[in-house]
């Protein structure tokens, strides 16, 4: 190659790579994939699918396993049109890689399409797992609830190891799923104490006729927590409660009650005391009494008005009152139950 | 035998009420004479006291004790100590209308010797609302028949009489009350004769106490 065929090829490079905008620069994964949709929708499959090529094969590892699938998935469909068929069922293998939880809807593909999807899921060995986000357990007795789907009939292995040696690994659960399952991975070393706060990987392995797999991508941060108290129940308001007695009108007969019982007070010396031990001293005492009472009773008749209490209203307000004392209690001791017991927070830092 | 025996009625007419509690402080002017071989000697003064108290529904009981010097006033030099302790129980069969039983010891203590009172004593109790619900004016009247006072050589029977007017204000009550008791002892010509009253200050605080359902 002559130096001026170099310069000239080095140049024409240059102004291809000036004239092809980058991929990234087409905007993200979600945008790209968002016009080949539109594309196979205007019937440009060719188009399409070229889109689709570039996009699954400058994919970032750290993309989402969904936007992964999806365009695996258009990916095979676009190709299914063109009679592409080969390349169409390696398509839909990648789709059920990056996501083995995915099933067709019939409604969305053809019936051809969801055969074929099936049948290249089954050709493949892959397994997946969705952890909760953000998880509050028993540090003693909980089970951190993870889903998990395979792609063949297998047996799965999933535990908890710490990314060093100061964190002891969980339990290992192991289980046999036929498609999808629910596993319950213990937050527990094999001394049955709670694992230590740190960082941890879910280790997957999945074993099936078609291949084993591993997959270790979940991590998740571990860290001891006071869980939340529930929040004490506001006392019921005023409204609610019913009136508790009824004024009556005076009574002349409280007011003659007061009177005697006031004259009574000042006789009793008189009438029980021996006259020989009788003094002004004795009789002033008892006549004060005898006053004082006479005199309540009497401001009492001008100022008070007698009450009729009604006995069901106070027991309905008593009611109410228990009740809501004793849902009180309840919260309490739920709050102090809650505080007593060790929880551990296990939220993922990163997903699959 | 006869607690035991009204206990099941009185549970029955418990089933379902509140109990209280109840704490007082009581202050009292008190006179005690003695009337003796015709001349009456009369010691008197201040006495402060206390009392805790119980009631569930119609039952109450009560636990009074005092403590206060009596100056002479007339025909003794002698000034006496004086202490005394009180239990009282009663029953409101209605709600006018209450029956109690007493057991009161009571001692003096002077330079020229020492007495030491037992009265054992059963009464009524009349009580009912003034012009305000929250106020209520009582009479009472006890007969003793057990007096035991270590001056004489056998005791014959006392009578106690109260009247007061207690006012309720939410957890506080506030009593005015007076009290007169007089005991006669056997003797013939020397026959002793003794009263004793006093009236006080009253106040108590009540404390609810919710039985679990």
């Amino acid at each position: 190659m002559t130096i001026g065929r170099l310069v000239t090829v080095v140049i024409g490079l240059g102004a291809a790579g000036g004239i092809v905008p980058s991929l990234r620069a087409q905007g993200t994964p979600e945008q790209l994939l968002a016009q080949a949709i539109t594309m196979l929708g205007a019937t440009e499959p060719e188009r399409a699918v070229e889109l689709l090529r570039q996009l699954v094969g400058d994919l970032p590892a750290t993309a989402a396993s969904s936007v992964r699938r999806d365009a695996q998935l258009r990916l095979a469909t676009a190709s299914w049109s063109l009679g592409l068929l080969d390349s169409a069922t390696v398509h839909f293998q990648d789709a059920a890689r990056a996501d083995a939880f995915f099933q067709p809807d019939p409604d969305a593909f053809n019936p051809e399409e969801v055969m074929a999807f099936r049948a290249a899921r089954r050709a493949v060995v892959a397994v997946g797992v969705r952890p909760p986000g953000d998880t509050l357990l028993d540090a003693r007795t909980g089970r951190w609830p993870v889903a998990v789907a395979v792609s063949q009939p297998g047996q799965v292995q999933l535990r908890l190891a710490g990314l060093d040696t100061a964190h002891l690994a969980a339990r290992t659960v192991i289980l046999v799923v036929d498609s999808t399952a629910t596993v319950s991975v213990p937050v527990m070393g094999a001394d049955s104490a709670p694992i230590a706060p740190g960082t941890y990987r879910l280790v997957v392995a999945y074993s099936a006729p078609g291949g084993t797999v591993s997959d270790s991508t979940v991590s998740v941060d571990v860290a001891p927590t006071t869980p939340d108290s529930l929040a004490h129940e506001a006392p019921p308001p005023d409204s609610l409660f019913r009136l508790e007695f009824r004024l009556e009108p005076r009574s002349g007969n409280a007011l003659l009650r007061s009177i005697g019982v006031g004259v009574g007070a000042a006789a009793i010396p008189l009438l029980f005391g021996d006259r020989r031990l009788r003094t002004w001293d004795t009789q002033s005492r008892a006549l004060f009494v005898g006053v004082a009472v006479s005199v309540t009773g009497l401001a009492t008749y001008i100022f008070g008005r007698p009450r009729r209490l009604l006995p069901d209203n106070i027991d309905y307000n008593r009611a109410l009152r228990s009740a809501w004392e004793e849902r009180d209690r309840s919260i309490a001791a739920t709050n102090a139950a809650r505080r007593a017991t060790p929880m551990l927070r296990i939220r993922v830092v990163q997903k699959p | 035998m006869l607690g035991a025996g009204l206990w099941p009625v009185v549970a029955r007419a418990q089933d379902g009420r509140p109990i209280e509690f109840s704490v007082a402080a009581i202050a009292g002017s008190a006179r005690s004479r003695a009337l003796v071989a015709d001349t009456a000697e009369v010691v008197g003064g201040w006495w402060l006291g206390g009392a805790v108290g119980v009631t569930a529904g119609r039952l109450s009981a009560s636990l009074t004790g005092f403590r206060g010097t009596l100056a002479p006033i007339a025909h003794t030099p002698f000034a006496r100590d004086a202490g005394q302790i009180e239990a009282r129980v009663g029953f409101e069969p209605l709600p006018w209308l209450g029956v109690e039983a007493s057991y009161t010891a009571r001692a003096f203590s002077s330079s020229s010797g020492f007495q030491h009172w037992t009265l054992l004593g059963a009464g009524v109790r009349l009580s009912g609302p003034v012009g305000d619900s929250a106020v209520h004016v009582y009479l009472a009247a006890s007969y003793l028949p057990l007096v035991r006072a270590s001056v004489q050589a056998s005791g014959e029977h006392g009578f106690r009489a109260e009247a007061g007017v207690s006012a309720n204000l939410a957890r506080w009550t506030i009593a005015l009350n007076y009290h007169f008791e007089r005991y006669d002892f056997a003797g013939g010509a020397s026959a002793r004769l003794e009263e004793f009253d006093w009236f006080g200050l009253h106040v108590a605080y009540h404390i609810p106490w919710r039985r679990k359902a």
